[in-house]
């Protein structure tokens, strides 16, 4: 990985430092992935790479299945301005809410169930965070201690399908959307019911209360018709891929009409100057995602090219070549990189790099995206970059050094759930492979 | 300078919010152009090729029309935790060697997409008659775009290296010139430049 080092293309790794400096300096990521490269090839007298890189980045845009990452955060952002959080809160607490500790536990469980309609942890922190932390303040909760369980459940959100990260893996890496959403669901309801398992031992040793009296199973019929139209979304998604009516793309598309047609005919919560504003709230969420897609695509094309991919895997494979040890470095270097850079980039950052490497040591290919997948999502919750601990600390209004003390707890469950995802693939491989995903 | 930066606002604040307009309207395309190909697969068993490469170009369109508001209102993302850590000044001289690199590297891409234009002109779309050259000039167009508010970004560092304090940081692009909620939709938001 010398700077120095030449491969037949003539093109040097500087442009790997010169990235790593600029995101240092506070530069944009998606400006550092060009900026890097363009200033690289500049040094390296390759200017007539230039248009090579250029054309990358257009093609890392130019895509169809692309078109799922500004439909499933339409859809989630749609659902969530129709009041379909409430109903989803309204259901969970009529199942947990009688626990000690249930306040914490509808917060979990809320999560669980939006995941399967936002695909976005930021979302669900935001939606769920600003209708639950208050109440549970309110009930006797420690703030810190809200926001933290918010934080930690949020993550679920891009674990169960849909997933926004997952749509960007499999685009770059080649890999079945359907089998990494399948892969999923079992990840994704560990860390839940972890969780839940969690705030159940914390609520003795803090003396938690319960939210409600236990509810009657007419309540929660009554609970669950009021969520039917939230819970019916990823049923019919995925039922409509495995079926084979429509692919990932389309099933976003749906997902958008469906959004629609609950929230503006069915519970008429938003009108046409509220669908404006969230189509132009989610061009600017998508174009900044899609952006990075095409930037970071222009990166990886160096790094092939640069010899880079190749180094960084000799590297590797000669500290040890067994696989397990492998796995365990591997997560560690993406829990660190999950601290300091958000799951998207730092996904279609590494993804190429490091994908080929397990997948020749006998890694399956979804396997290892959904270790890369879950341990990049629970860094969104680390320290000190986690998106989803701003957002849980601008909505509770708590310090964030108090709710990262909190978190602490949740923190560890969810390392286990890694772990544990890592070293018994049949957990993220079974359900892909029922299906007929893989 | 101030006549400068306030010539660059004029011009950058509203291509910026045209731009964002425009993406979201282009964005409510796509969703007709993705459902219209499920139903008339579903219903005429017809599969509209011309429907998934329009949805295409609109997907381009809309990320790099989009691209300049984004900017402007800081939401690109980024690692701030290290330069937050630097003295003012120095704080300042990187942000500003910062975005004269995005500057640079935006009129690079500018000059190199030229060429790409020129290609356009020669290929036509698969499935509908037209040149790609139209397809491909948004990408010069987004690029001049963000070389404007990088240098909208650049003067007022250096404008704020004149006068201390936090609300020049605010100013100077350190912060976002647009406020996020503006992205929400409470155009109010963006901050007193008096």
């Amino acid at each position: 990985m010398s700077p120095r080092r030449r491969t037949g293309a003539d093109v040097s790794a500087a442009f790997f430092w010169l990235f790593v400096l600029l995101l240092a300096l506070g530069a944009p990521v998606v400006f550092a992935l060009l900026i890097g490269p363009g200033l690289s090839l500049l040094i390296d007298g390759q200017e007539r790479y230039f248009p090579a890189l250029l054309a990358r980045f257009y093609n890392g845009v130019d895509s169809f299945p692309l078109l799922a990452v500004p439909f499933f955060i339409l859809a989630g952002e749609l659902m969530n301005s129709g009041g379909i959080t409430h109903a989803i809160v309204r259901f969970s607490q009529s199942l947990v809410g009688h626990v000690r500790g249930g306040l914490a536990q509808v917060n979990v469980m809320s999560s669980m169930l939006f995941a399967g309609i936002s695909g976005s942890a930021v979302a669900d922190a935001s939606a769920i965070g600003k209708m639950l932390i208050p109440s549970m303040v309110r009930n006797g909760y420690r703030r810190d201690f809200a926001a933290a369980v918010t934080a930690a459940a949020a993550v679920i959100g891009p674990i169960i399908p849909p997933s926004g990260i997952m749509i960007l893996y499999g685009f770059v890496m080649n890999v079945s959307v359907g089998a990494l959403f399948a892969g999923g669901v079992v990840p994704g309801l560990l860390i839940g019911l972890g969780l839940m398992g969690m705030v159940r031992l914390l609520a003795v040793r803090y003396d938690l209360p319960v939210a409600s009296r236990r509810a009657t199973w007419r309540e929660r019929g009554v609970a669950l018709r009021g969520a039917s139209l939230a819970l019916l979304m990823p049923v019919i998604l995925l039922g409509g891929m495995l079926s084979g009516l429509f692919t990932a793309t389309e099933a976003s598309a749906v997902a958008v009409a469906y959004a629609l047609i609950v929230a503006r005919f069915v519970l008429k919560t938003v009108d046409g100057r509220e669908i404006a504003r969230i189509l132009q709230a989610t061009a600017l969420q998508s174009g900044v995602i899609l952006m990075l897609v095409g930037a970071a695509v222009t990166l990886g094309w160096l790094v092939t090219v640069s010899g880079m991919a190749r180094d960084i895997a000799n590297a590797m494979v000669a500290v040890t070549d067994n696989p397990y040890l492998l796995l365990f470095l591997v997560n560690m270097l993406l829990f660190l990189v999950g601290m300091f850079l958000d799951a998207g980039p730092a996904i279609l950052i590494l993804g190429p790099v490091l994908a080929p490497i397990f997948t020749e040591l006998g890694v399956h290919p979804v396997h290892f995206a959904l270790i890369m997948c879950v341990n990049l999502t629970v860094g969104l919750a680390t320290p000190p970059m986690g998106l989803v601990l701003f957002v849980a600390s601008s909505v509770s209004g708590e310090r964030l050094e108090r709710i990262v003390r909190a978190i602490l707890p949740f923190l560890l469950v969810e390392v286990i759930v890694i772990f544990l995802i890592t070293y018994f693939p049949a957990l993220t491989l079974t359900l892909p492979r029922w299906l007929g995903l893989i | 300078m101030d006549f400068a930066v306030a010539l660059l606002e004029k011009a950058n604040a509203p291509i910026a919010r045209w731009g964002r307009n425009a993406s979201a309207a282009l964005l409510a395309l796509m969703v007709a152009l993705a459902l219209s190909q499920i139903l008339s697969r579903a219903l005429f068993s017809q599969t509209l090729d011309w429907a998934e490469e329009l949805a295409r170009m609109a997907l381009v369109w809309s990320v790099f029309l989009v691209a300049p508001f984004a900017y402007r209102a800081g939401a690109y993302v980024s690692i701030s935790a290290f330069a937050e850590a630097l003295p003012r000044g120095l704080l300042l001289a990187v942000a500003i060697v910062v975005n004269l690199l995005i500057v640079w590297i935006c009129g690079a891409f500018v000059v190199e997409s030229a060429g790409l234009v020129r290609r356009g002109l020669t290929i036509v779309a698969s499935s509908m008659p037209f040149q790609m050259a139209f397809v491909y000039a948004i990408v010069p167009v987004s690029l001049a775009a963000l070389m404007l508010v990088g240098t909208e970004h650049v003067l007022r560092l250096v404008l704020a290296w004149r006068s201390p304090g936090e609300r020049d940081l605010v100013l100077a692009g350190l912060v976002p010139v647009v406020q996020h909620d503006e992205a929400a939709g409470h155009e109010s938001a963006a901050p007193d430049r008096g």
